[in-house]
């Protein structure tokens, strides 16, 4: 074996192939973007982690409705009205931006977070909550 | 016979969520009832197509149409919505689901149906429920979408999902 093919199988490369380009490196960087491949999803649990969840909202609301109406995200853990467990997903838009969103993008948001959270483990059903600042600062007074 | 049509609860969804004569902060009733309606526009057009189907639509008026409209409650309807959402469905189902599993309008009408009825219960019953204008907005644009969606699935997988629905298989 040569000395650079030795060094390779000692570091656990396979030889012929580049740093990074392997499934398994493409796996690791899903991973890292909050997205698991269908077939790691038993090995990921059944919630998962707020960092990934907003990833995957803030991925999938950019794109559905526009990168200039999604502010930020956050999520919580809730029940529904028979106790079981869902996730409780707020989206925070600029100002007026919802005039311009159309029920196309609301549903396909919603499908696509759906799905994708599934796909990661996520067994919680997402009950999404669209609001401005502004709307989540108000009193609740009214 | 005027069965309740969907269009007017989203019509009366938006009339609730229009900013007050003079201005002023909507009240959190309206926007509830706003979210509740929205739901409700999916819940019946649901029930008048399966009695459309099962009885006909031009036998509106008769007791049996009656009979199928109200067969089924909200929560069968989520129990076989959230069965479609899922990533496969439970054996029971598939085998009476079309070939090749249900088209994707009606796998994001089911998705639909699964959120809108989660928050139509916290609308109308749960007190620290803060909605938003913004959110019932979008739910009435949503719902409208996914009555759309139902509407413009195949036949097989429409007949399919209205034949689960009143009649679960055991």
């Amino acid at each position: 074996m040569s000395e650079r093919r030795e060094r390779r199988a000692t570091e656990g490369q396979r030889p012929g192939r580049r740093k990074g380009c392997s499934a398994k490196d493409k796996i690791a960087r899903q991973r890292s973007r909050g997205f698991f491949p269908p077939n790691e999803m038993s090995k990921v649990g059944a919630m998962a982690e707020p960092k990934q969840i907003n990833e995957i909202v803030r991925m999938a609301t950019t794109a559905n409705l526009s990168a200039d109406a999604f502010v930020s995200t956050f999520s919580a853990p809730t029940t529904d009205s028979e106790g079981r467990e869902a996730l409780e997903i707020t989206i925070v838009l600029t100002p007026r931006s919802s005039e311009a969103v159309k029920g196309d993008a609301v549903l396909t948001n919603l499908v696509q977070i759906q799905r994708e959270l599934q796909n990661i483990g996520e067994q919680r059903f997402p009950i999404i909550q669209y609001a401005t600042q502004e709307e989540l600062s108000a009193s609740d007074d009214s | 016979v005027t069965i309740p049509r969907p269009e007017h609860f989203f019509e009366q969804a938006e009339k609730l969520i229009s900013t007050p004569v003079g201005g002023g902060a909507l009240r959190h009733v309206d926007i509830r009832r706003a979210i509740s309606a929205a739901y409700y526009g999916l819940f019946h057009a649901t029930m008048a197509a399966a009695a459309d189907l099962v009885v006909g639509a031009t036998k509106r008026s008769g007791n049996h149409y009656a009979l199928a409209y109200r067969k089924t409650d909200h929560g069968v309807l989520k129990g076989l919505c959230a069965d479609i959402t899922n990533k496969s469905l439970p054996p029971k189902l598939a085998r009476l689901a079309p070939s090749g599993g249900f088209d994707s309008n009606i796998r994001a009408f089911a998705t639909a149906v699964v959120a809108l009825q989660l928050k139509r219960y916290s609308a109308d019953y749960d007190p620290t429920f803060r909605p938003t204008k913004t959110d019932a907005k979008l739910d009435v644009l949503m719902a409208r979408t996914a009555l759309t969606a139902f509407q413009n699935a195949d036949a097989a997988s429409r007949e399919a999902f209205i034949f689960l629905l009143l009649f679960p298989p055991r």
